[in-house]
């Protein structure tokens, strides 16, 4: 039987990998696989090393210790000849604000040796071709965050790193952007991605690592880690009192004291209805790093993109 | 290096300056200063400076204790051969020259009527010329005790140098300065200044992640602003009707010194992070830059601090380049010094670099 070492080898094998700035450890010895063609998730609250750990995998920030491979070529030995299989699209838009997409394009194909041929193809896949010559100063930040995206990919990468690509995105640009995700996997890209969308963690990733203060607390597939991390739980619609509406209470499924409190409730007649559901990834998210779930808020550059952007409509 | 990395580099920089005022203002300043200067102020020469003359006779010459220079504010400079004079006055090191025939006080050399040359730059203004010449007189009837007329020597007076009329026609000293401060703006300014916007955008990082070396990103950079120095000169140049310099000469001083000040760019680059700082530090290296060798003339102390400012040779090549007879005046070993103080400047960046790289 003839098998190829390239198709077992992980996309990403991360391994002991950590990063001090001084007396702070930012990232704690985290060991990790991506498999080839996957799409690996990043979870994790603000501060947890997300970025970072990615910062690392790419080549853009020294590990203190730890070894990182990517498509079987070590960081940051092979950094340069690394640079052709990676792609990168950063949580900050660095664009050139006076060039257009095209321009764009143009100048990244010119340094990654990519064929003029290629521009199209990506303008295309992205939905871009009639802003292709607006200055990217005019986009909307969902249409900028595409010309983004297309910079990444101009070149064929066969591991594609996406750092909170739909953060403070409307809604269509977010789903426009996870199809661009989906996309690109069937084609064979292996994605990294980290997220503070519990929803797109859950439905675009394969798998899953969360991280917290540095360290990956749980991995494994959505499913598994919901079913790990949380239980079922159901929800009780309270009938109005005094004065007070409607109101939910939500108990575990299992448990004497779910029991003894919701058979109360139904001694004093105040449930109206009772529902069971599986527990959210949010809810184990949120039990496994032990916060408050807190999105980011905007960002300054999102900020004035909502405010003083003049951007086309997002397309049918 | 890949020619083709370096021409994308460029193309992109000229893509982002035509729609970038910032940019735009620096190659339009010198231009419009120079059309400004050389139609308004064509004929201004006027220097505060304390005239330096320049002499060919003993030091201990009866007819110079007789003038006592100091009282009357002048500061002598002797030369052995009238070439070395010229070369001076034509560089505008010395205001006028002074041949003193040899033995004057002595009752033969009287007899034969001996001749004393004053020779001066041909721009001087004519009423200068009649005011030294309406002194000297006065100074040599009192040193002969004689009442007018006739003098018992003759006194010539001939003006020397360059052409009188390009020089008027490029606003005289104006013109080089401009010439400076073109370079001086790309140089100081455009070239630090967009490589602190890539810093501050974050759009190095994305460079980085591409197989571009930090080698050709730097080659491609220096190259366009480079080339937007050759331009702005070159339009002054047209723009600023004849021409009768010596093109080659001037072009390569222009090319050196345009080179030189995007070295000292470079190194305001490699420790200025932001924009604000860049302006801060390359601004106050531009005035330097600009205002020694242009001020230097006009005090002894000035004159001491230029020749450690490397604009001063880039100017001094202008202006031989430009106004003075290049056969009498000697270019070569300003160009000589730019090409070592270059050599050293790269130098001293490549191993800044290389450290820098190391660190990271």
């Amino acid at each position: 039987m003839n098998i190829d070492i390239m198709d077992i080898t992980p996309a990403i094998s991360v391994r002991s990998l950590t990063r001090r700035f001084g007396n702070l450890e930012a990232v704690r010895g985290i060991t990790f696989d991506v498999p080839r063609g996957s799409i690996f998730g990043f979870l994790g609250p603000n501060g947890a090393g997300k970025t970072t750990s990615m910062r690392m995998m790419t080549g853009m920030l020294a590990p203190t210790t730890g070894s990182i491979m990517i498509s079987g070529l070590a960081m940051p030995e092979h950094r340069q000849a690394l640079k052709s299989v990676i792609g990168v699209v950063p949580d900050h838009q660095n664009l050139y604000e006076r060039l257009s997409a095209r321009r764009h394009l143009e100048l990244f194909a010119a340094l990654t040796d990519t064929p003029d041929g290629r521009i199209g193809e990506v303008l295309s896949l992205l939905g871009l071709e009639g802003y292709a010559d607006t200055p990217v100063q005019h986009l909307s930040r969902g249409w900028r965050q595409r010309v983004l995206i297309a910079r990444g990919l101009l070149h064929r990468p066969a591991v594609f790193f996406l750092d909170e690509p739909t953060s403070a995105l409307d809604p269509h640009s977010a789903l426009s952007i996870r199809q661009a995700i989906r996309l690109l996997q069937q084609q064979g890209t292996t994605i990294f991605l980290t997220t503070h969308y519990m929803e797109e963690a859950n439905s675009l990733c394969d798998r899953l690592a969360i991280l917290n203060a540095g360290s990956i607390i749980a991995e494994g597939t959505p499913e598994s880690i919901r079913m790990k991390y949380s239980q079922p739980v159901i929800d009780i619609t309270l009938s109005p009192t005094d004065g007070e509406a409607e109101s939910t209470l939500t108990l575990p499924l299992e448990g004497p004291e779910s029991a003894s409190q919701l058979s109360s409730l139904i001694e004093q007649g105040r449930v109206r209805r009772i529902h069971s559901r599986e527990a959210s990834l949010e809810e184990a998210f949120l039990r496994l790093t032990g916060s408050t779930w807190q999105p980011d808020p905007p960002s300054r550059d999102a900020q004035s993109a909502n405010t003083a952007v003049t951007a086309p409509e997002e397309p049918a | 290096m890949n020619p083709r990395r370096i021409a994308a580099i460029v193309r992109k920089d000229i893509f982002e300056a035509v729609r970038n005022y910032h940019i735009l203002l620096l190659i339009a300043t010198p231009i419009i200063l120079s059309l400004l200067f050389s139609n308004l102020f064509s004929e201004s020469r006027a220097k505060t400076m304390m005239p330096r003359i320049g002499i060919i006779a003993p030091a201990d010459h009866p007819l110079l204790l007789q003038l006592k220079p100091e009282k009357l504010g002048l500061r002598l400079v002797f030369f052995q051969t009238r070439n070395e004079l010229e070369a001076k006055i034509a560089e505008s090191d010395v205001s006028l020259g002074l041949i003193l025939p040899t033995g004057t006080a002595t009752g033969t050399e009287l007899a034969r009527k001996p001749r004393l040359t004053m020779v001066y730059p041909a721009e001087t203004p004519e009423y200068l010329v009649e005011r030294f010449q309406r002194t000297l007189e006065d100074e040599l009837r009192k040193f002969f005790s004689l009442a007018p007329p006739p003098l018992p020597l003759d006194i010539a007076w001939e003006p020397i140098g360059g052409n009188a009329t390009t020089n008027r026609s490029f606003g005289g000293d104006m013109f080089p300065m401009l010439v400076l401060m073109a370079m001086g703006m790309m140089g100081l300014l455009g070239l630090p200044l967009s490589m602190a916007e890539e810093r501050e955008r974050k759009t190095l990082d994305a460079l980085f992640l591409t197989p571009v070396t930090t080698g050709e990103l730097i080659f491609g950079k220096c190259l366009f602003s480079f080339s937007m120095q050759l331009f702005t000169i070159f339009a002054m140049v047209a723009l600023n009707s004849r021409w009768e310099g010596h093109q080659v000469w001037f072009w390569i001083v222009a090319a050196l010194g345009s080179m030189l000040f995007l070295l000292v760019g470079l190194f305001v680059a490699s420790f200025a992070r932001t924009q604000g700082t860049v302006n801060a530090v390359g601004s106050s290296l531009f005035l330097c830059f600009q205002m020694v060798p242009t001020l230097s003339p006009s005090s002894e102390v000035l004159r001491l601090v230029a020749h450690l400012v490397p604009s001063t040779y880039i100017l001094r090549g202008l202006k031989k380049a430009l106004f003075l007879d290049l056969s009498k005046v000697d270019i070569t070993s300003d160009i000589l010094t730019l090409l070592f103080i270059i050599v050293v400047c790269y130098s001293l960046l490549h191993l800044s670099f290389r450290r820098l790289e190391a660190d990271t």
